[in-house]
C-alpha cells in the first residue's frame, strides 16, 4: 500500500461507481477532469512513493512515448485460449482482460466484471455482471456472448479440437456456463470449490471476440491467424505486429474500459538469456525486465539508470524423494526419519547466500509466506541446519558408516542420483551442493542434469528417478493438491514421488470444499505440520521477484496494484497508469 | 583405363619402380618426419599438445599433489575469489578451484577431440576406401549416404542427437564423429581414385592380388598421409565444436567440468568475476592454436600433394 | 551437358528423402509424450496432453506420420494409401506443403521466409567482410613475404582460427555494448536486427549487424587470408608473371592486373565451399547475439519438439545445400570438360 492510502481508496471508489466517461458526462468535463486527475494524481503519488519511500511529490503523467519490456523466454502464441507459458501470458495479458484480475498481493479485483461475485447460497453459482458499454478495440460492443464463447472454447465439447491446455481442469469442476442477458454471465460448479474464481475467472480465460472467431470451425481455430495476429482485443493495448524471435509491438487501445493508457506503444523484446536482459537494462535498450540473482548487484551499480524492485513470490525450489517401494530409490527413502535426516543436513542459509546471492528466503514449510492467511511460520518440525542431528537420525535408522565412508544398511550402500533440468544454473548449483553436503554425512548423491523435456517426462510418467529437484509455483489459492494429493500419482500428475497419505488427501479435499476462510486456514495449518513431519518433498527456498525498472518509467511500481507478487506476469491492472517521464 | 591382361613379372617389377613406391618406402616417411622436425614452430606446438595431454591424463595426480583440490570440492564461504595464493586462478560460484577444473576439463575436451577424430577417421577411411576401390554402385550408394549426412546442416544434427542421446564424453564423440566422417570419406575416396588408376595398381592386380590385399597393403598406405594431415587439422576444430556444444547446453553437463560448460556458467558472472570467463576461453584458444599450428606443420611435411 | 545436370539432379532426390527420414526419426523417437510448446503446467491434465497430441496427429505410428508429412500418402491416395491414414490425407512435401507449426499454427514456410533473410544477411555480410579483409591481408603477406608484417598477419590469421566464436561474442558485447555505454562512448546494441519502433533504417541495421558479422567472419578471415597468400605466392612465381616483368611492365601492374586476378579465382572455390554452411553455420552467433535467424529458430523449436517446423527447416536447408552443390558441380563441369565424361 502507498503512503497515502486515502487518496488510493478514493480513486478505487471512483472506478467502482463510475466509468470515466460516465463521470465526465455527469459532472461536466472541466470539473470532472480536475477531480479525476486529483484522485488519479494521489494514486500515482502513492505508487511512486511506495517504491521509493520519499515524501509525496506531485507527478503528473506525461502523455505519449513507449515502454520496452525485455524477457528471456520466447513468446509462443498470442491468443489467450492456447497459451500456457508466462512469456506469452505477459503479452496476452496486455491485450485481453478476463472477468477478474488481482492486486499485487493476490486479492481479486473486477476487470471486465463490475465486482468480484460471491457464490450464491448454494455455494456453486457465480454471477458476473459486466460493465456497461464495454467495447472491443474495433469499436464493437463486448457482451456476455463474447464471454460465453470464450468459455465454450475451453469447456464445450463442441470445441474439443481446440488445443486448450485448461479443458481438463475446467470440465472437472464447472457444471454449466450461461449468458442469460447481454450484461450477465453465470458459471456453476459441480461442487463447492474454493479456488473457482481464482482458477477460472482471471487472465487465463481472457475474453476473445465472438465476431471474429465465432464462425470459425473448431478444428481451424488452432491454426487461425488470430493466434499470431490478434486483430481485435479488449485490453490496455492492441496488437500491431510480431517480429518472431525479436519483439511484439503493441499500441494503445483507445476503447479500453479502464481509460486510455498514457503510452502510445508498448514493445516486448525477446532476448536470448538473462545476461542480455541485464545488459540491456544497463544500457537502457529495455526499460523494464526481470533480473536474475547473479546480476542484481551489477544492475544496482547502475542506479543512475535503473531502479531494482524486489518482492516475495510464490515460486519455490524443492526436491522430492522417490517413495514407490518397487523402485530402488523407494527402498532408500521409505523411512521418514531418513528423509528428515537428509533435510537436516542441508545448510540452506548458506545456499541462499551463495547460490541465490541472498535473494531468497529459507522455506519453513510447503505454504509460501505470500499466502498470508494460510501461512504458518511455526510449522513443525523446524528444519535448521543440524549436521549432528542428521547423523544421529541416520544411525538410529540403521544406516551406519562403512569402511569407505559411505553409510550402508544390510549391505546396501546409501547411493543415489538426483535429476534436475540442465541449463538452469541455480538448480545445477543446488544439486551440486546436495552432493557435497550429503557426502559430509556419508551419503553419496550424484547429480544428473537432464534436458527439460526428459525431466518432465520422468516426473510425470516414467518415474525411474531416485530423487528429482525442480522449481514450482502457486497461484493465489493455497490449495496444494497438485503436489500432494494421491490422485496426482496417476501418470501425468505432478506427484511424481508417489506420495500417498489418506490424511493429507482428506485435508486437501476438505480445504477446497468449503468457502469459509477460517476453516480453510485451520486445515492448511494441519497440512503444513503433516508435510513437514512426513517430508516427502522438502521445500528448500522461496524465491523473490526481481525486476529492473528504468528511471524514466513511472507508475509501474508501488501501490497495491503495481508490480508485485501476482502482478508480475499476465495480470497487470495498473498498466494503463504507467507513463514515461520523457514522453518518448 | 585399359586392362593389359597378363604382364610378365619383370615388366611388372619395372612398372613398379617407375611409377613410384607401392608400399610406403622408408624414405617417404622418414623424409617427411625430417621435414616436420625441422619446423620449429610445429615441434613446439606438438610438444605443447603432448604436455597438455599428459597433464590431462595425470589430472588426479595434479589434484592431489599440486593444487590440493578436487574439481567438485565446494567451499560456499569462499566463492568468487580472485586469483591468489590459495586459488591460483581463482574460485568459481561454488568455491571450486578454477585451475583444477581446467585440468580436469582438459580430459573431457582433449579426450573428446582425439576420440572423435579417431572414430571419424576410421569410419571415413573405411567408407572412402571401399567406395573408391569398388566403384560403380557401391560407390554411388556410399557417396549418396555421405551426401545425406553432409546435406543436413551439422548444427541441426547436433541438436537432435544431443536430445536423443544424453551426452557423455563417449556419446558426444560419436555424435560429432557422425557428422565429420562424411568429409573424411570423401577425401579418402578422392585419394583412392587417383591412386588406383596408377600403373602399379594395375600391375599388382594383374598378378593376382586379391581385393583385401590390394586395399590393405597397397591402397591404404598411400592414402595414409592424407589421413594423417586431415586428422591433425581436425583436432583443433573438434575442440571448438565440443566447446560450443557444451556452451549451448547440448554437450557435457555440469558437474563434470569441461572448458565449454565452465564458460556457460561464467558468462553470468562476467562483470564481477571476469577471470572465470577469461581463463577457460584462453585455455581453449591456446590449445586450439597449438593443435592448428601442429596440424599445419604436419601438412607441410606430409602432404603428398605439396611435393 | 544437360544430361549431366539431369543425372545429378535425379541423384539428389533420394538424398532429400534420406535427409527427411533421418531427421524425422531422430525427432520422433526423442519426444515421448511431450506436447510441443507447452510448459510445466499443473493444470494440464493427462487427458489434455492426449487430446492435444491427437489433434496434432502425434499419436499415429511413425511411418503414418512420415508418409503424411512427405505428402507421399497424398500423392498416392488413389492407390489406397489413404486407408493407412484413416481416410484423411493431407498435402505434404511432395506437393510443396511444409505444414504448419505445432506451436503457433503458422505455416512453416512463412516462418522460414521471415527468418531466413536474417540469417542470410548475417552470413553473407560475414563472407563479404571475410573477403574484403583477407585479400589485402593475403596479398600484402605475399608481397612482403618473410617480413615482420607478414609474420604478424600470419599470426593473426592462425589466432583467429582458434578463438571460440561464442567467447569472442561475449567479450565484444561486454566491451562495445555495456562498457562503452557506461563510459559515455558511442555504443553498439547487443541483440536484434534493428531497434524496435524507431529503427529499421540502413544505419541502424548496420550498427546491429556489426558485432555478430565480425565474430562470424573471424573464421573465414583466417583460412582465406592464408589461402590468398599462398595462392598469390604461387602465381607470382609463374612463368607468365616473369615474362610480364621481363617485358618491362610496371611492378604494380604486374601485381594487380595479372597476379591478383589469378590468385583470387581459387578463392571463389573456397567461398563456394561455405555455401552449405550459410544456413546453419551462424547458430552460435545467432544465439549469443539474439539474432532472429533460422538457426536459432531450429534450435529453439527442436528443444520444444515442434516437429513440423524442425522438419521444414532441416529439409529446406538440405535442399539449399544440395542445390548449391549441384550448381557448383555443374559449373565445374562447364569449366572442366574432363569431369563430364567420367
Amino acid at each position: 500500500m502507498g503512503t497515502n492510502p486515502d487518496g488510493f481508496d478514493r480513486f478505487d471508489d471512483f472506478l467502482k461507481e463510475w466509468s470515466r466517461r460516465d463521470f465526465m458526462r455527469r459532472m461536466g468535463s472541466a470539473a470532472a477532469f480536475t477531480a479525476f486527475m486529483a484522485g488519479g494524481m494521489e494514486f500515482l503519488a502513492a505508487c511512486a512513493n511506495a517504491g521509493q519511500g520519499q515524501p509525496t511529490a506531485q507527478v503528473s503523467p506525461k502523455e505519449g512515448g513507449h515502454l520496452t519490456e525485455g524477457n528471456f523466454s520466447d513468446v509462443k502464441q498470442l491468443s489467450p485460449y492456447l497459451i500456457s507459458d508466462t512469456a506469452s501470458a505477459q503479452v496476452v495479458g496486455l491485450m485481453f482482460d478476463g472477468l477478474l484480475g488481482a492486486k499485487a498481493n493476490g486479492d481479486l479485483i473486477p476487470m471486465l466484471a463490475t465486482e468480484v461475485p460471491k457464490a450464491a447460497a448454494d455455494g456453486l453459482t457465480y454471477t458476473f455482471k459486466l460493465r456497461k458499454d464495454l467495447k472491443w478495440s474495433d469499436g464493437r460492443p463486448l457482451t456476455s456472448d463474447d464471454v460465453l464463447f470464450t468459455y465454450q472454447l475451453h469447456w464445450d465439447p463442441k470445441y474439443k479440437a481446440v488445443n486448450s491446455p485448461r479443458r481438463g481442469d475446467i470440465t472437472e469442476f464447472v457444471d454449466s456456463i450461461s449468458a442469460p442477458d447481454p450484461q450477465t454471465f453465470v458459471m456453476k460448479t459441480k461442487k463447492v470449490y474454493a479456488p473457482t474464481l481464482i482458477k477460472f475467472a482471471q487472465q487465463a480465460f481472457g475474453v476473445v471476440p465472438k465476431h471474429v472467431l465465432g464462425s470459425v470451425a473448431p478444428e481451424a481455430i488452432n491454426t487461425h491467424d488470430f493466434n499470431r495476429a490478434p486483430t481485435v482485443s479488449n485490453g490496455v493495448f492492441k496488437f500491431v505486429k510480431w517480429d518472431t524471435g525479436q519483439q511484439v509491438v503493441l499500441a494503445r487501445n483507445d476503447n479500453y474500459w479502464g481509460g486510455k493508457s498514457h503510452l502510445d506503444q508498448y514493445v516486448i523484446k525477446v532476448l536470448p538469456d538473462q545476461t542480455t536482459v541485464a545488459n540491456q537494462l544497463k544500457t537502457g535498450e529495455i526499460d523494464f525486465g526481470p533480473i536474475g540473482e547473479p546480476f542484481v548487484d551489477d544492475v544496482k551499480a547502475h542506479a543512475d539508470v535503473v531502479d531494482v524492485v524486489t518482492f516475495d513470490v510464490a515460486i519455490f525450489d524443492f526436491y522430492a524423494y522417490q517413495l514407490d517401494p518397487s523402485k530402488p530409490g523407494g527402498k532408500l527413502f521409505a523411512d521418514n526419519k531418513v528423509r528428515q535426516a537428509l533435510f537436516y543436513a542441508l545448510n540452506r542459509e548458506q545456499m541462499v547466500k551463495s547460490l541465490y546471492f541472498n535473494l531468497a528466503t529459507v522455506a519453513t514449510g510447503p505454504v509460501p509466506p505470500v499466502h498470508t492467511w494460510a501461512y504458518n511460520k511455526d510449522a513443525k518440525p523446524k528444519y535448521s541446519f543440524d549436521k549432528k542431528k542428521a547423523e544421529d537420525l541416520l544411525d538410529a535408522a540403521g544406516w551406519k558408516k562403512g569402511a569407505s565412508g559411505i553409510r550402508e544398511k544390510d549391505g546396501v550402500p546409501f547411493k543415489f542420483e538426483v535429476i534436475t533440468n540442465a541449463g538452469n544454473k541455480v538448480r545445477e548449483g543446488i544439486v551440486q551442493v546436495f552432493q557435497q553436503q550429503w557426502a559430509d554425512i556419508g551419503v553419496q548423491c550424484t547429480p544428473k542434469p537432464i534436458q527439460f523435456t526428459e525431466l518432465v517426462r520422468q516426473i510425470q510418467n516414467i518415474r525411474t528417478f531416485d530423487m528429482f529437484m525442480v522449481g514450482f509455483s502457486w497461484g493465489q489459492d493455497p490449495d496444494q493438491s497438485d503436489l500432494w494429493h494421491s490422485r496426482n500419482t496417476a501418470p501425468g500428475g505432478f506427484n511424481g514421488g508417489m506420495y500417498k497419505s489418506p490424511t493429507v488427501d482428506k485435508i486437501l479435499d476438505d480445504a477446497v470444499s468449503t468457502l469459509d476462510q477460517n476453516k480453510r486456514k485451520q486445515l492448511y495449518f494441519q497440512l503444513q505440520d503433516a508435510i513437514n513431519e512426513e517430508a516427502p518433498a522438502p521445500i528448500l527456498t522461496f524465491r523473490k521477484g526481481i525486476f529492473g525498472v528504468n528511471k524514466r518509467v513511472k507508475g509501474l511500481t508501488g501501490g497495491d496494484r503495481g508490480l508485485g507478487t501476482y502482478t508480475q506476469f499476465g495480470n497487470r491492472p495498473w498498466m494503463k497508469d504507467t507513463f514515461v517521464a520523457d514522453g518518448k | 583405363m585399359l586392362d593389359t591382361g597378363t604382364v610378365s613379372e619383370a615388366a611388372a617389377a619395372r612398372l613398379e619402380l617407375e611409377a613410384g613406391p607401392s608400399r610406403p618406402a622408408q624414405s617417404y616417411w622418414s623424409e617427411s618426419w625430417e621435414r616436420l622436425r625441422a619446423n620449429r614452430i610445429g615441434v613446439f606446438c606438438g610438444a605443447l599438445m603432448l604436455v597438455l595431454a599428459a597433464v590431462a591424463v595425470m589430472a588426479p595426480i595434479f589434484s592431489q599433489y599440486v593444487t590440493h583440490f578436487t574439481p567438485s570440492k565446494q567451499d560456499l564461504d569462499n566463492i568468487f575469489l580472485p586469483p591468489a595464493r590459495q586459488h591460483w586462478l581463482g574460485s568459481d560460484e561454488l568455491g571450486r578451484d578454477t585451475l583444477t577444473r581446467l585440468i580436469w576439463g582438459a580430459r573431457v575436451s582433449l579426450g573428446v577431440a582425439f576420440l572423435t577424430v579417431a572414430i571419424a577417421l576410421t569410419v571415413g577411411a573405411a567408407v572412402g576406401l571401399v567406395a573408391g576401390y569398388y566403384g560403380r554402385w557401391v560407390d554411388e550408394a556410399l557417396m549418396r549416404t555421405v551426401d545425406v549426412v553432409l546435406s543436413i546442416p551439422a548444427v541441426f544434427l547436433f541438436i537432435l542427437m544431443s536430445i536423443l542421446f544424453r551426452p557423455t564424453a563417449i556419446t558426444l564423440s560419436l555424435i560429432i564423429a557422425s557428422v565429420g566422417w562424411g568429409v573424411l570419406a570423401r577425401l579418402v575416396r578422392g585419394e583412392v581414385l587417383s591412386v588406383r588408376s596408377r600403373d602399379f595398381m594395375l600391375a599388382t592386380r594383374s598378378i593376382g592380388a586379391g581385393d583385401l590385399r590390394l586395399i590393405g597393403r597397397h591402397l591404404l598406405p598411400n592414402v595414409l598421409p592424407i589421413m594423417v594431415v586431415a586428422a591433425s587439422l581436425t583436432v583443433g576444430q573438434v575442440i571448438l565444436i565440443e566447446a560450443a556444444l557444451d556452451f549451448l547446453g547440448l554437450g557435457i553437463l555440469p558437474p563434470t567440468p569441461s572448458w565449454g560448460n565452465m564458460l556457460t556458467n561464467a558468462q553470468s558472472y562476467f562483470v564481477h568475476s571476469g577471470w572465470l570467463v577469461i581463463f577457460p576461453g584462453l585455455t581453449i584458444f591456446v590449445t586450439v592454436l597449438a593443435a592448428n599450428l601442429f596440424g599445419n606443420a604436419v601438412r607441410d611435411a606430409f602432404d603428398p600433394r605439396l611435393r | 551437358m544437360a544430361k549431366y545436370a539431369v543425372r545429378r539432379a535425379l541423384a539428389a532426390i533420394p538424398v532429400v528423402f534420406g535427409v527427411t527420414l533421418v531427421t524425422f526419426l531422430l525427432i520422433h523417437f526423442t519426444q515421448g509424450s511431450f506436447v510441443p510448446g507447452l510448459d510445466f503446467n499443473p493444470s494440464l491434465r493427462p487427458e489434455d496432453v492426449a487430446r492435444i497430441r491427437a489433434n496434432l496427429g502425434l499419436d499415429r505410428p511413425w511411418y503414418v506420420q512420415y508418409l503424411d508429412w512427405t505428402g507421399i500418402a497424398f500423392f498416392f491416395k488413389n492407390a489406397g494409401l489413404a486407408g493407412i491414414l484413416g481416410g484423411k490425407v493431407n498435402t505434404g512435401l511432395l506437393e510443396g506443403d511444409f505444414g504448419r507449426s505445432m506451436i503457433d499454427g503458422s505455416p512453416v514456410l512463412a516462418h522460414i521466409g521471415e527468418r531466413l533473410p536474417n540469417t542470410l544477411e548475417l552470413t553473407i555480410t560475414a563472407i563479404l567482410l571475410g573477403v574484403v579483409i583477407s585479400i589485402p591481408l593475403g596479398v600484402t603477406g605475399a608481397l612482403r613475404r618473410g617480413s615482420k608484417l607478414d609474420h604478424f598477419f600470419t599470426a593473426l590469421s592462425v589466432a583467429g582460427f582458434a578463438v571460440p566464436a561464442f567467447w569472442l561474442g561475449l567479450v565484444l558485447i561486454l566491451l562495445f555494448s555495456v562498457s562503452f555505454h557506461a563510459w559515455g562512448l558511442p555504443w553498439l546494441p547487443s541483440s536484434g536486427v534493428a531497434t524496435p519502433l524507431t529503427g529499421g533504417d540502413l544505419v541502424d541495421r548496420v550498427v546491429h549487424l556489426l558485432m555478430p558479422a565480425t565474430v562470424l567472419s573471424f573464421v573465414y578471415l583466417s583460412i582465406w587470408s592464408r589461402y590468398t597468400r599462398s595462392s598469390m605466392l604461387e602465381v607470382l612465381s609463374q612463368d607468365y608473371v616473369r615474362t610480364a616483368r621481363a617485358k618491362g611492365m610496371a611492378e604494380r601492374r604486374v601485381t594487380y592486373l595479372h597476379a591478383l586476378r589469378n590468385a583470387v579465382i581459387p578463392l571463389a572455390t573456397l567461398i563456394g565451399l561455405e555455401l552449405p554452411g550459410l544456413v546453419g553455420g551462424g547458430l552460435v552467433v545467432e544465439v549469443v547475439f539474439g539474432w532472429p535467424g533460422i538457426g536459432r529458430l531450429a534450435f529453439e523449436r527442436a528443444l520444444q519438439y515442434d516437429v513440423t517446423t524442425v522438419m521444414g527447416i532441416t529439409t529446406f536447408a538440405a535442399l539449399l545445400v544440395i542445390a548449391g552443390n549441384l550448381l557448383a558441380d555443374v559449373l565445374y563441369a562447364v569449366l572442366d570438360p574432363r569431369i563430364r565424361y567420367s
